[in-house]
């Protein structure tokens, strides 16, 4: 039995998920003939049985914290929410009776079919009284097993929700999730998501809908794995509405990363910016595809996108694809995106000042990734990540 | 200190020094000029172990060793300190860890231990009291986002901390105005010393106000075609090079 027929099989009773499995029948799971799959494919599920999740961990959830992030936390096993594992939060209430938003559409691909036709919605309400942050732990154990979590969170005005979604865990599963962030006027969002699942195969769609004077930003760290994708599509749907998308992915071994973003201007006087770095080694591939789409109505946009990359193997592989859609001309944009070795400037001058070859190739490394982690508006989470970027390097950095 | 004897160099397939001689003495402060070009610069990278240059011909002992046999980080370590003419920025990292890690690199060279953090810090708080700069240059990312003149200084504080034997100076005072230059010449003066010897190029005489050498040499078209006391230096002033160089 495949991954494909397995996921068919998992479909739920509901008519949106009976017609969510017919699309995934009829399409099948995203394949390399896909424009937006064109360089990593998810063969190695073709002939990989997955049975439904079970909820089944006997550990500490804490073991997982970051240290210093001192938040409310809600904890998933194989996508299966535990409510027994997680805190109760002020602010925080969540329910599973609610309307599907419906924003990614199970057309968009065979994951987001796959993911309406399986997964059990699950909807989190955010008020103006939460002020903890929130960290939901999804944790893979066992194998080939298929998770499907589907979250919408329902942010009302004037609220603020900072939120680090984790994936961590040894399990060997397919992790597919969806996410709808619905952002009311005046509220604020920052998410981060940190993956750090090495043996699973993880996808994820993310929809986020900003309103007025809204800010929402997102922070992915992908530490690598075996098979991450991260899809993310953010709306500016009212005036003043602004987001930030950054990202780090670092692949070595034959890791895989896969980012997608779209951004869609589509009122006046919103704003955009994105900072994507990623670094490979070893036989890593990894893929930015960044869009960013300014409708004929958005004046006054102003949008920035930045992508850096660093080879440091010449068997690894980044392929990056900046794209701007720009259909109005009173709009301030700006891209670039590089991929490149060390600087040798900057490895001399380190050397000159009797820094070892590579310790200077190590701190070069670790410089680059650092300037994702100075960006995190979250001391413990930066702090965190500078000590797991340090520590794939063959130097003390730190 | 330091001999350089018939010194070949190149970048690609252009040569650019075509037989340099040059002997400093320990204590000394010669002083190389010349026009645009010449190359100044790429005699200050060679002796420090730039690889964008390959040396074809000749020969530099330091304190005995052969220089060109040895990395760049091991000159460094040896004493060897070059002033960048245009310092690199190098977004990422601070600039209180490279100071830290080449002060203990150094120290590791002679056998010594880790600086420990308190002695560190006051050591470098004096060094930028000297300097005339802000503590928060310690925290900021190196040369990122700096001014010309506060990239300088930063070179000599560095050369400040890690007091090399040898101070190559690449065109310190370009960029530089009148204020930052007297402090950046009292900073060279400090180091002044019987054991410490500076090869400063430069095009102007300005720097050469501040920091009085004991010999001037004059590269045009990669050799040192003229040298003398400081009057030298003088002479260019009055004369210019082609001036100068059509007597020699």
């Amino acid at each position: 039995m495949s991954a494909l027929e397995s996921l068919i099989s998992h479909s739920g009773p509901s008519a949106e998920q009976q017609s969510a499995r017919a699309v995934l029948a009829r399409m099948g799971l995203p394949n390399r003939r896909l424009e937006d799959w064109k360089y990593l494919s998810l063969k190695h599920l073709e002939n990989e049985a997955l049975t439904a999740p079970v909820a089944d961990f006997d550990g500490h959830a804490s073991e997982y914290d970051i240290p210093g992030f001192n938040a409310a936390r809600l904890v998933w096993v194989n996508g299966i929410f535990c409510a027994p594992l997680s805190d109760q939060v002020t602010g925080l209430t969540w329910s599973n009776q609610a309307q599907d938003l419906d924003w990614v559409s199970p057309e968009l691909d065979g994951l987001a079919a796959a993911n309406r036709a399986g997964a059990e919605l699950m909807e989190i309400q955010v008020s103006p009284e939460l002020v903890m942050p929130v960290h939901c732990l999804f944790l893979s154990i066992g194998e080939q097993q298929a998770a499907q979590p589907r979250l919408q969170w329902r942010v009302s005005a004037n609220a603020q929700l900072e939120v680090l979604e984790q994936h961590a865990g040894p399990g060997a599963n397919l992790v597919n999730m969806v996410s709808q962030f619905d952002l009311a006027a005046d509220t604020k969002v920052t998410r981060y998501k940190l993956l750090n699942t090495t043996q699973a195969t993880h996808t994820a769609h993310t929809h986020a809908r900003v309103a007025k004077n809204a800010d929402f930003q997102n922070h992915v760290i992908d530490l690598g794995g075996r098979f991450h994708r991260d899809q993310i599509k953010v709306e500016l749907s009212e005036a003043r509405a602004t987001t930030r998308l950054n990202g780090l992915y670092m692949v070595d071994g034959r890791y895989q990363s896969d980012s997608h973003t779209r951004i869609e201007h589509l009122v006046p006087q919103c704003t955009s910016a994105q900072h994507y770095r990623g670094i490979a080694n070893g036989r890593g591939k990894a893929v930015f595809n960044g869009i960013v789409y300014i409708g004929k109505n958005a004046s006054q946009s102003a949008t920035e996108q930045k992508n850096a990359n660093l080879l440091l193997s010449n068997k690894a592989e980044i392929n990056p694809k900046p794209e701007l859609q720009i259909h109005n001309d009173d709009v301030v944009a700006s891209h670039g995106s590089t991929v490149g070795n060390l600087d040798d400037d900057q490895l001399f001058y380190l050397r000159q000042r009797g820094i070892g070859e590579d310790e200077g190739r190590a701190l070069l490394t670790f410089a680059f990734a650092e300037q994702i982690a100075q960006a995190l508006p979250c001391a413990p989470l930066a702090e965190y990540l500078e000590q797991r970027i340090a520590k794939n390097l063959p130097m003390d950095v730190l | 200190m330091l001999e350089i004897k018939n010194l070949h160099a190149r970048v690609g397939d252009k040569p650019i020094l075509k037989g340099i001689n040059l002997s400093v003495g320990e204590g000394e402060i010669h002083a190389i000029m010349g026009p645009n070009g010449s190359g100044k610069s790429t005699l200050s990278s060679v002796l420090a172990g730039h690889t964008d240059y390959e040396v074809t011909d000749g020969e530099v002992i330091y304190q005995g060793e052969n220089l060109l046999e040895m990395e760049p980080e091991e000159r460094a370590r040896a004493g060897i300190f070059l002033s960048f003419q245009y310092p690199v920025e190098v977004p990422g990292v601070k600039n209180i860890y490279l100071l830290k890690s080449a002060l203990n690199a150094k120290r590791a060279h002679q056998g010594l231990d880790e600086i420990n953090p308190v002695e560190f810090l006051k050591l470098v708080r004096e060094k930028l009291a000297l300097m005339k700069m802000d503590e928060a240059i310690l925290h900021r990312n190196i040369n990122e986002g700096f001014s010309g003149g506060e990239k300088k200084r930063n070179e000599i504080l560095q050369m400040q901390l890690l007091e090399p034997t040898l101070g190559l100076l690449d065109e310190t005072d370009s960029g530089l105005d009148v204020d930052a230059l007297r402090i950046v010449g009292e900073g060279i003066n400090h180091l002044r010393a019987e054991n410490r010897s500076f090869v400063m190029v430069t095009h102007y005489q300005r720097l050469l106000d501040h920091v009085k050498p004991d010999y001037v040499h004059v590269l045009a078209g990669g050799q040192i075609r003229a040298s003398g006391d400081f009057t030298l230096a003088q002479r260019l002033e009055k004369e210019g090079y082609e001036g100068l160089l059509a007597e020699a």
